[in-house]
Formats: structure tokens, C-alpha cells, sequence
């Protein structure tokens, strides 16, 4: 690693701190202004127990007060217990839900990095043949369609009429139930993946070293995985970091059609809920993934592209 | 008491509660999925409707409900005894920074006495200061549990040292490690219901004070720390996933319970429940999405259940709210509210939007409830006590005509203008509709809306997220805004004390701002069947608020529902509250599944249930 390369990350690690700071303030102070409290209930509380409670959380202090022990707290990772969920930590939910999100989101990322550049390269070396015209209808639906309609089409296919997987983990072993929701979750990645590698993929076939290398008489795989790819990918790297952050937080949708734990259902169900302890540890559990991917993504583009440098 | 069935109260699928056949030698097992991650599993805690099933699974208090022919009765669980005498109960009441003692001559000592050798599912027993300790915990303004006002009705001790916000602590007086006695004001007949809520279930003391140092309710999160006194245990908790409840062979009937493991799936997608129920990965699912309602109750005649359930959908209006201008006063504005609610066409909202077999309203309180005389409190309401309600429900032609024709008459005395050609109303005041995001509030939104319309009236739907609109509403921030309540227990004062001046539940803003000096009602409060002058021209405090304080204090049955009848009259007489229809509960049951009953307070229970 060059003096250059650690200059950049530092400053971009300096810029993430920052970001993290401004999520963390944006949330609370949204928060503050968005109308229902954490004791709204549809049977009110009685405003003795509406007391206790605030008093027991430190909502009974002065809003900056709460906002600095927020802030003190969000440096940490601390975020104490669920208002909502009696007795938990909100770490101990935010990991819970993480860890499943982690698995389904990382597997369907590998699945439409694989699918993507494989279908991406195959289209574009076979550009208007019926392949490449298929691949192309196939993404642009997933790419279109919204993901309620795609997961309740493969729930309904393959877990309901076929049983080739269950409809959920509630009593099963094994992965089955996990199949279906590492497919969904990547059908929009590797739908736009293979449309970033196809298009990419093109115009580097075009290039002059891609003509010279073929002169040279090398071998058309070779040509394509040393010379083309390497080019082509760039588009890809850029893409996958965010996507990547994005895909491991988990999906609402996927998350309820296939009844999975994960961290997605969580946090919206949080905001639902008003649980402002769980609030602020998902929104900055994804702010983190989202500033830490974004830069990996944009060190990896630096490396494979020797045409951009640190400066 | 039993929970009377009435003709709608049957359950649709009646053939997949057959008599409960007798369970082979296997292992018997459910999966059912009744909604999402309970809240808490604390019965101090629990507020929710599908946290009180687990909870009757798990724990027990001294009642229990079971079921008999087609009703369900309470018999004794925990308590082999309970007896009842006259005695003189000191209650404490707030007076400024202390507590006063007020004397009831009239008030009831319940004495229990438990069952012997009654354990917990870690063996060790379960003895009188377990019930003291639970009930001084649940009832506390300190614990901060929804529903420590379960336990108004039963006398306070002499204020406790450590209760530093609200309450003090309960006479309760234990007599030995199997007896104890407490008293209450007024012996109210749903007081056994009470004693089998789940809030009212003992916990272990031990186990909470090891596990709840830093947070009360941690020890209810997890198998290892749930102690439980019930026919089950918890053998699995997979937060957001499931929780898995084993027999618990420590429970004083556990020869009678015949189901062995019961797996609750927590999940609150209704399609992917019903995908799961299809697939048979789940035996029971407690809801449906409503669009399928029609195809499902033709594909699954013998598993799509209806059964009936205590509770009211209706509109409430703010009587505070000065939309309706030309009603100058509150007089005019109760004419107003009657009038919008008579156009409402509830004979086509349950059979086109709700579909669910839901009955059309014409009252607040929801059928269902029972009525110590027999029969139910609906039989006996509206103004005549015929059962006819306060207006035409219009599930005929020739009513729902004579409704439009009395609310077209109301609007026109009021001042508003009718074009007799167009039949239209040409200066009625456009005004907002507001109801929480939801595919069902919005169906009916829209159809009041368009009936509306019809007649020349303007309104504007507007929609917020749940905790939003519940505070918009609570609040009285609105104009008109869709509500619902379903009852806590078999009792119409489960419904009316949330209109009195103070409640927390008052919507509507009764007796607050300047509905506080409207004089304009008329109450029975010498409870004779008559209005005399002095009752007449009464404010809200007056009336209403001094009936539910009666209704509170009366002892006699017969009496207390009168009193009830004529507060329902009054709160009726606003036109504030815009009665639609009263729920149904539906879910979806294996035909291979026996032995399964419901409670009209939504409650299920699986402990008896065979799979064949």
C-alpha cells in the first residue's frame, strides 16, 4: 500500500466518522418531530404509567440531554433496550436479525456476482442471437418487476404447488427454507449486473487491445477473461459495494413473504412501533455498512482500474 | 359465567370441531400462526390479544375457560376454592399528595384457597405469596404494564413505601402458604373473567428478581429463564421466528391436556401465512388476506371458520370539531353526527368490503355480550330496551330508505339546503375523514366517501401510520375518524368507561373544551325507567360521567345494567358515535384438527386439540 492509498482511506474514513455523526443526528431529531410516542397505544396508557416509563428511559429529561447520551451511545454501539420488545437488548435483536440477513444477503450476492458477469460476458460475445435477446427480456422483467410479485411467484411455485422447499423455517432443519430467499434477494442484482457486464462488455470488444491481443493469435477465453474482463468488471465494482451493503440489511418484502428473522422486517416494524432505541441502532447498523461498503467499493474500483489513481 | 352462543356466534366450520377424539399413542403436535413477535410474554406485561393465547397455554390463574356443548365456562384451575362473603372494605383513594380511606359496608372478601401440591415447571410450588407478589407487581404504576388497571376493582392497602409514582399496593392478606383473601368495593359480575386473564396469572418471584435487574420482562424472553405454572412450557424461543411449548408434566391437570408440543410460527404476512397453511407446514392461521376471503371460504368449506368475536368498528366524531358550521350549537351539531352516520350503508360494507360475516351495528356495545337476565346486552338496547338499537340497521330496502329519508329531515331542520330536484345538499360543508394506512379502512373510507357523495356532501380521506393516527385521534386533533374497540372482558363496562370526562379513551372528547358546559342531556339517574325535569338539560359530567360512577357502585345485576342501557342512551343520543359493525374473528383450521374452541375475546386454545 502506497502513502498515497492510506492518505485517501484515512480521509475517506475521517469523511465516514462524519457521515455517521449526521445520520445519527438526522434520526434523532426526525424522530423527535414524527407525531405517536412509544406509549401510544389504541387503550391509553394511564398517564402514572406514561410517567414511569419516560422517567425509566430518561425521556423525561430535556431533548438535548437525550440527544447527547444518544450520541455518546450510537459512538458505542449501545443503544440499550427495546421500548417495545420488553426486556431485550436492542443489540442482541440487531444481531439476531443481522446474522440471517448477513447469510441470505451475502449467498444472493455471490449468486448474482457469479450469475451476472457469467450471463453479462455470454450475452454480450453472443449480442443478438436468441440468448442474448432472452437474457435480456428475463432481466428486464426482474429488473421491473417489484420484489412482492416475484417472491409470492416463487413461493407460490416451487414451496406451495411443487414442495420442493418449505413455505418456512417454523420446524425445519437444513437450508430449504433459505433457497427461495437467496433467489429473490438476487434477482434484481443479477439482472442489473448482467446488464452493467453486457453493455460494458461490449464496448470493451471493441477496443483496439482487444484486437491486437486477437492478432497475437491468443485464445479466445483467455482474450476475454485476461484482457476483457478486467475491463469490464470496473462498471460492476462500483455497483457492488452499495448493492452489497443494501442486499445484507435485509428486504421487507422477502423478509415477510418468506417468514425470515431477519433485520429489514425489524427495522421498519421499529419505526412502526416508534421503538426509538431500535430505531437508531438499525439506522446506524446500515449507515455503517453503507459508508464501510461504499469505500471498499470505491478502493477496489482505484485497484482494478489503472486509469483512476488516489489523488 | 358462560359465554352464550348465539346463532351467529356458531361456528361456520362446526365440523372441524367435532368432538375431540381420542389421541393415538404418538405424539401429538400443532403449528399455528397467529400473528407476529409477541411484545412481551410476561403476563404483567402482555397486552395483545395472541400474547393472551400463548399465556393460556403457558401459565394459569385461578380460572380457566373450557369448553362446554357449544359455550365455554370458567371452572377452577389453580384455586381448588374460592369463596365470597359481605365484609367492609377499605379502598384508598388520591386526595392531593396522599391517599384517603374510603369505606365500602357493602364490599366482598374473596377468600382462595389452592389447590394442593401445585407447582411450577421447575417443580418447586406455587403457594400464596406467589399470587401476593404477582398481583402487587402487575397492578403497580411502577412495572408500567398496559393493563395494571385490570385490577381497579379490588381494594388497595395502605400505601407502600417503595411506590413512588401512583398506586399503592393491594389488601391483599395472605392466611397460609395455600389461602389467601382480597377484597373488593363492589362485587362485579365479570370478576371470575378477571380472574382468568392472563394479567392476573401468578410469575415467580425467584426467577424474576435473578433475571430482572436491569429490565422488567427479560426473564419472559427466553426458555432457559421462563418459569411457567401452566399446561405448557416453553421449550424454544426464535425471536421473530417461533416459539415452541412443550407439555409441562408439573401442571395439576397435565393427565387431561391432550396435545403435547404446540409450535407458534410468528409472522404477520397474511399471504405467506396462507401459503404455509396450504402447503400444511401450519395447521391454524388467525388471518387471511381479505381479498382471498371469497375464493378461500368456497376452496376450504370445512376449515374457513367464522366465529364471533366483542367488538365494534365504528366512526367517531369530535365534538369539539366546528366543521359542520351551520349547527351553531352542540344540540344541532348531535343532529348533524346522527344524520352523516343514518346514510352510511352498512349492509353493503360487510357483505361487499368486509365479507367476513360481520353484523351491521346499530349500537356501541358490539353483540355478544352477555346480559345477567340472559340473552345479551343487545337484546335489551335502544331506547325502548327492545333490542331494536338506536337507528335502523338497513339491511332492507325499506329501511335503509327510511334512514336516508330521517337524515335528509336532520340536515334540513339544522338549516342545511336540499335541492329537491337534484336530491342533493348544496351548501353542507366538505369535511375530512381520517384513518390509519390500511387496504380495509381505505375500502370503507371510500365507500362513505361515494355514499356521500351521492347526497351532495363532500369528503376529503385523508391517512396516517398507526402511532400517528393514534395520537391525532386521542388527542382530538380531527374531525371524524375511524375507531374500533374490542372488549377486555364479557362486560359492557368494558365499552362505556371509555367515554367518561377523564378516560384516556375518550376519542370523541367528551366533557373537554367547550362540550365541558354543553347542558343538553337527559339521564335516568334515579334509574326509574323515566326522564323527570331534573334530569334533563345535564352536562356530560353530569350525566354521563355520574351514570358510569352509579353503574360503578351498584351491586344489584338487574340495576347495574339498567344504568348501562341508559348511558349507552346518552352517549348514543350524541351522535358522536357512528356504529358500522361488530367484528368477527375468522381463521382457517385443518379438518384433521379436533378438540379446538375460541373465546369471543379472540382468545384460542389448543391445549385440548387431536390430529388425526
Amino acid at each position: 500500500m502506497n502513502k498515497k492509498m492510506a492518505g485517501y482511506i484515512l480521509k475517506r474514513l475521517l469523511l465516514g466518522i462524519l457521515t455517521y455523526l449526521i445520520v445519527v443526528t438526522v434520526t434523532f431529531w426526525v424522530m423527535q418531530l414524527v407525531p405517536g410516542g412509544p406509549w401510544t397505544r389504541e387503550k391509553a396508557l394511564s398517564d402514572a404509567v406514561i410517567a414511569t416509563l419516560n422517567k425509566r428511559y430518561g425521556l423525561d429529561q430535556p431533548v438535548f440531554i437525550q440527544y447527547l447520551r444518544y450520541l455518546g451511545r450510537a459512538m458505542i454501539f449501545d443503544f440499550g433496550v427495546s421500548y417495545y420488545y420488553k426486556g431485550r437488548e436492542v443489540t442482541e435483536i440487531i444481531a439476531n436479525g443481522f446474522k440471517i440477513s448477513l447469510a441470505i444477503g451475502g449467498w444472493a450476492a455471490v449468486l448474482a456476482l457469479i450469475m451476472g458477469l457469467a450471463l453479462g460476458t455470454y450475452a454480450a460475445t453472443h449480442q443478438n442471437k436468441v440468448f442474448d435477446r432472452i437474457i435480456m427480456v428475463l432481466t428486464t422483467a426482474s429488473v421491473a418487476m417489484p420484489s412482492f410479485v416475484t417472491s409470492l411467484i416463487l413461493l407460490y411455485i416451487f414451496a406451495v404447488n411443487l414442495s420442493l422447499v418449505p413455505t418456512s423455517p417454523v420446524g425445519v432443519d437444513g437450508i430449504g427454507p433459505y433457497i427461495l430467499p437467496v433467489i429473490a434477494a438476487s434477482l434484481y442484482p443479477t439482472a442489473y449486473i448482467t446488464r452493467l457486464v453486457r453493455s460494458s462488455t461490449l464496448d470493451v470488444l471493441g477496443q483496439d487491445y482487444m484486437r491486437t491481443a486477437k492478432a497475437k493469435g491468443l485464445a479466445p477465453s483467455r482474450i476475454l477473461i485476461k484482457h476483457g474482463l478486467r475491463n469490464s468488471i470496473t462498471p460492476v465494482v462500483t455497483y457492488f459495494g452499495p448493492m452489497f451493503a443494501s442486499i445484507i440489511t435485509g428486504s421487507l418484502v422477502i423478509e415477510k413473504v418468506f417468514q425470515i428473522p431477519g433485520i429489514g422486517r425489524q427495522f421498519i416494524i421499529s419505526i412502526q412501533n416508534r421503538d426509538y432505541p431500535l430505531i437508531m441502532g438499525t439506522t446506524c447498523l446500515l449507515a455503517l455498512l453503507l459508508i464501510a461498503f461504499t469505500l471498499l467499493s470505491d478502493v477496489a474500483y482505484i485497484l482494478v482500474n489503472p486509469r483512476v489513481d488516489f489523488d | 359465567m358462560k359465554f352464550r352462543k348465539n346463532s351467529w356466534l356458531i361456528l361456520a366450520g362446526t365440523a372441524a370441531m367435532a368432538l375431540a377424539a381420542c389421541g393415538g399413542s404418538k405424539s401429538q403436535s400443532l403449528t399455528v400462526c397467529l400473528a407476529s413477535e409477541p411484545q412481551s410474554l410476561d403476563p404483567a406485561l402482555n397486552s395483545a390479544v395472541d400474547g393472551a393465547t400463548m399465556l393460556v397455554h403457558l401459565d394459569s390463574g385461578l380460572y380457566r375457560y373450557q369448553k362446554d356443548g357449544d359455550a365455554l365456562k370458567l371452572t377452577l384451575d389453580l384455586a381448588e376454592s374460592i369463596t365470597k362473603a359481605t365484609a367492609e372494605v377499605t379502598d384508598h383513594e388520591p386526595d392531593g399528595d396522599n391517599w384517603k380511606a374510603v369505606n365500602y359496608p357493602n364490599g366482598t372478601r374473596y377468600t382462595v384457597k389452592l389447590r394442593e401440591g401445585i407447582k411450577w415447571s421447575d417443580g418447586s410450588a406455587i403457594t400464596s405469596d406467589d399470587f401476593i407478589y404477582s398481583w402487587n407487581r402487575a397492578s403497580g404504576a411502577s412495572l408500567g404494564g398496559d393493563y395494571c388497571y385490570m385490577f381497579e376493582q379490588i381494594a388497595d392497602g395502605v400505601a407502600h413505601e417503595t411506590d413512588d409514582v401512583a398506586y399503592p399496593s393491594l389488601a391483599l392478606k395472605k392466611v397460609d402458604d395455600r389461602t389467601f383473601t382480597f377484597d373488593v368495593m363492589v362485587d362485579v359480575p365479570f370478576m371470575d373473567q378477571l380472574l382468568a386473564f392472563p394479567t392476573y396469572f401468578p410469575v415467580q418471584k425467584a426467577t424474576i428478581e435473578a433475571n430482572d435487574t436491569e429490565e422488567a420482562g427479560t426473564w419472559a424472553t427466553s426458555p432457559s429463564t421462563f418459569v411457567s405454572c401452566g399446561a405448557y412450557k416453553m421449550s424454544a424461543w426464535e425471536h421473530n421466528s417461533y416459539i415452541t411449548l412443550v407439555k409441562n408434566p408439573n401442571y395439576w391437570d397435565a393427565k387431561n391436556i391432550k396435545l403435547d408440543k404446540i409450535t407458534f410460527a410468528l409472522s404477520d404476512d397474511d399471504s405467506a401465512m396462507l401459503a404455509s397453511y396450504k402447503s400444511g407446514q401450519y395447521q391454524m392461521i388467525d388471518s387471511v388476506p381479505n381479498e382471498q376471503i371469497d375464493s378461500l371460504k368456497a376452496e376450504f368449506k370445512n376449515e374457513f371458520v367464522i366465529a364471533g368475536q366483542m367488538g365494534t368498528y365504528y366512526i367517531s366524531f369530535n365534538v369539539n370539531s366546528t366543521v359542520f358550521s351551520k349547527a351553531a350549537n352542540e344540540a344541532d351539531r348531535a343532529k348533524v353526527r346522527r344524520a352523516l352516520g343514518l346514510f352510511i350503508d352498512r349492509e353493503y360494507i360487510v357483505k361487499e368490503i368486509g365479507k367476513a360475516g360481520q353484523i351491521p351495528a346499530n349500537a356501541f356495545v358490539s353483540a355478544g355480550l352477555s346480559d345477567p337476565a340472559g340473552g345479551e346486552f343487545v337484546d335489551h338496547n335502544g331506547p325502548e330496551r327492545d333490542g331494536a338499537g338506536y337507528y335502523k340497521k338497513g339491511e332492507n330496502d325499506a329501511d335503509y330508505k327510511a334512514n336516508i329519508a330521517e337524515a335528509i329531515a336532520l340536515l334540513k331542520e339544522v338549516g342545511y339546503t336540499y335541492n329537491e330536484s337534484t336530491k342533493k345538499f348544496t351548501d353542507f360543508p366538505a369535511f375530512k375523514y381520517l384513518y390509519n394506512t390500511s387496504s380495509g379502512h381505505q375500502a370503507i373510507a371510500e365507500n362513505i366517501k361515494d355514499t356521500l357523495a351521492i347526497y351532495g356532501i363532500t369528503v376529503n380521506l385523508e391517512n396516517q401510520d398507526w402511532s400517528t393516527f393514534l395520537q391525532t385521534r386521542k388527542q382530538g386533533e380531527y374531525d371524524v375518524a375511524r375507531n374500533g374497540w374490542v372488549a377486555d372482558y364479557d362486560d359492557p363496562s368494558s365499552y362505556l368507561t371509555m367515554w367518561t370526562t377523564v378516560s384516556g379513551n375518550n376519542d370523541c372528547q367528551f366533557g373537554k373544551g367547550a362540550h365541558k358546559d354543553a347542558a343538553i342531556y337527559s339521564a335516568d339517574l334515579n334509574n326509574d325507567g323515566s326522564i323527570s325535569d331534573d334530569e334533563k338539560n345535564l352536562t356530560w359530567s353530569q350525566s354521563y360521567d355520574a351514570l358510569m360512577d352509579k353503574a360503578a357502585k351498584e351491586t344489584n345485576a338487574a340495576k347495574r345494567f339498567q344504568i348501562l342501557h341508559a348511558a349507552e342512551d346518552v352517549l348514543m343520543s350524541t351522535g358522536a358515535i357512528c356504529p358500522i359493525y361488530y367484528y368477527t374473528d375468522i381463521y382457517m383450521l385443518k379438518s384433521n384438527v379436533s378438540g379446538f374452541f375460541s373465546s369471543p375475546l379472540g382468545y384460542k386454545f389448543f391445549m385440548y386439540c387431536s390430529v388425526k
